[in-house]
């Protein structure tokens, strides 16, 4: 008997406007993730990688198709319902920290929001800043006396210090230079190893997701082309589209 | 030498105090492409910005000089260097959507440009610079506006404007790093395409070493300001001195699909003179005495030069 996925999107459409203007974005998608899995969801701009993410952390409804946590349904839910479950963290982090608070202040909201105890909210946040390897008076600052860099980290940080089951991460380091960008990857992987996090990656890099994701699902028009081990898609990948994709993936020579 | 294109002399770019760029020298031949890769902040931007005579936020040449062709265009005035712009010089910067007007066809905005420039603008002749340069739908593309195009397409226009100027140099910053994987390998094919038909020479500003390694002859790594690399591509690539050269590599995802290596802290921005090179709190290799070392460019083998050979010492 297989275990109950954390995370299932069953035969999930999205589609915007009406009549004659109707556009179907994202068309029957089924993902199942469990405990502990990262996927990678690749695809070019315009494809409906974040639409898909949003739809799942409940930000915009889903037209048709049910979203299950924990084989519980939850779809039409509010987002405040499920911040407990999901956290999302977007590109551009400096546009998602208010310019005008600490980022300790921006993530004491976090808490509560959540109604968390107050007592031990520094320490959560202390110790969620280091594990992404800054240093603490680091969240004293704001957000525009930090680089882009480490105010990415602390989104990442802000995002865990609710302990949510699952990590939505929407283009997180595709702002970033390579060096910052590796960083992120290095200390999202410690939390795998360390905290058995799941995740949701999305990216438009081949490369980056298949040093550190699970599963990787491709896709193509708001529908997945093809999904599975990094070994499968870039040793042996089925779809033209993959091949496509894999062909235009420059390494450095 | 009188055959290079672009001269770059010792050139020293400052924001008031802080000095952006520092003593930075290179050159580029006819039909050369050279990159140059650096972090965030490094002053790649600027150097482009000083080849074009652009005075954002009251930066300035404070040494050295820039010779464009055997002529010094350093210090141009306003309308010689409005002769220059767009003929000579090309550019195309990292976000075109910026720079077209979003609600206006690009044939309207392609004509401006033209007549600005004392040109006179024929659709047939663009028409077939897009073919040549395979662009779909090559005979509706004046009609478009930018809005209705992607990302990807809009930047191929801004190259379009820039090829029919017929420019003998091109500037192209980060021109990549906004598009996806399948758009960003397009722009590099056709940038590549029109050095080989037209001879064109460009300078290439980049952080992904990828797509460097991919169109350019000559690499020049920048570390807060100062070139710390800088030779022919393959040997740059094929074996890196600098320290910060070395960890630019190990941070891109490569096809062994290892995990990626990172590089801590932040490049010295608050305009501090530093003694000695600048890239020792974040260094790997570093020993006492480069923290006093000044800073130059040594030749350790002909056609690459590194001013740090400390990455070479330790495996």
């Amino acid at each position: 008997m297989s275990e109950t996925p954390l995370l299932e999107v069953r035969d999930v459409a999205k589609s915007y406007g009406k009549g004659k203007k109707r556009k179907e974005v994202l068309t029957d998608l089924n993902i199942s993730l469990n405990e502990g899995e990262v996927l990678g969801i690749i695809g070019e701009s315009g494809c409906g990688k974040s639409v898909l993410l949003n739809l799942i952390a409940c930000l915009e409804p889903v037209s048709k198709g049910k979203l299950f946590f924990k084989g519980q349904e939850y779809t039409g839910k509010s987002p405040k319902d499920i911040c407990r479950w999901f956290q999302v963290i977007f590109q551009d982090s400096e546009a998602a920290f208010d310019p005008k608070m600490t980022i300790r202040e921006s993530m004491r909201e976090n808490l509560k929001l959540l109604a968390e105890n107050a007592s031990d909210t520094d320490r959560r946040i202390n110790e969620m800043v280091s594990m992404m390897g800054l240093a603490t008076e680091l969240a004293d600052r704001y957000p525009r006396q930090l680089s882009g860099g480490q105010v990415q980290r602390m989104a990442v940080a802000r995002g865990l210090v609710t302990e949510p089951n699952m990590l939505l991460c929407d283009e997180i380091t595709s702002a970033l230079d390579v060096s910052a960008q590796a960083m992120i990857l290095q200390y999202m992987y410690e939390l795998r190893v360390k905290r058995g996090l799941t995740m949701i990656f999305v990216s438009h890099d081949l490369a980056l997701c298949s040093t550190f994701c699970d599963r990787i699902a491709i896709m193509q028009n708001g529908k997945i082309v093809e999904i599975g081990t990094p070994h499968q898609i870039m040793d042996e990948p089925k779809d033209e589209y993959t091949k496509l994709l894999l062909d235009a993936v420059l390494y450095v020579r | 030498m009188a055959n290079n294109l672009l001269e770059i002399n010792n050139l020293t770019v400052s924001y008031g105090a802080f000095k952006i760029i520092t003593e930075v020298t290179f050159a580029l031949k006819p039909g050369e492409i050279v990159c140059i890769a650096g972090e965030s902040g490094c002053g790649k931007s600027t150097l482009i910005k000083a080849i074009l005579g652009i005075k954002q936020l009251g930066a300035q040449v404070t040494e050295g000089n820039i010779v464009l062709d055997g002529r010094d265009i350093t210090h141009l005035g306003v309308e010689e260097r409005r002769q220059i712009l767009g003929t000579e010089i090309g550019y195309v910067p990292q976000n075109t959507r910026g720079s077209f007007n979003n609600i206006r066809t690009y044939g309207v905005q392609y004509r401006e440009t033209m007549q600005c420039h004392g040109k006179r603008f024929d659709s047939k002749e663009a028409i077939k610079c897009f073919d040549s340069l395979n662009f779909p739908d090559s005979d509706r593309l004046l009609m478009y506006q930018p809005w209705e195009m992607s990302g990807g397409m809009n930047q191929r226009m801004a190259i379009g404007l820039a090829v029919l100027q017929h420019p003998k140099l091109m500037l192209c910053d980060e021109a990549t790093s906004v598009l996806d994987v399948t758009s960003q390998k397009q722009v590099i094919e056709e940038l590549a395409q029109l050095r080989n038909e037209l001879g064109w020479s460009i300078l290439f500003i980049t952080h992904n070493l990828g797509v460097a390694s991919h169109i350019a002859d000559k690499l020049g790594v920048m570390y807060a300001g100062r070139m710390v690399e800088y030779g022919d591509i393959r040997k740059v690539l094929d074996d890196p001195v600098h320290p910060y050269t070395r960890s630019l590599l190990a941070a891109i995802p490569g096809k062994d699909r290892k995990m990626p290596v990172g590089l801590e802290g932040r490049p010295p921005l608050d305009g501090a003179e530093w003694e000695g090179c600048n890239f020792v709190p974040r260094c790997k290799y570093c020993k006492e005495s480069c923290k006093t070392k000044p800073y130059s460019l040594h030749e350790i083998e002909p056609g690459h030069l590194v001013s740090c050979v400390e990455g070479r010492n330790v495996k």
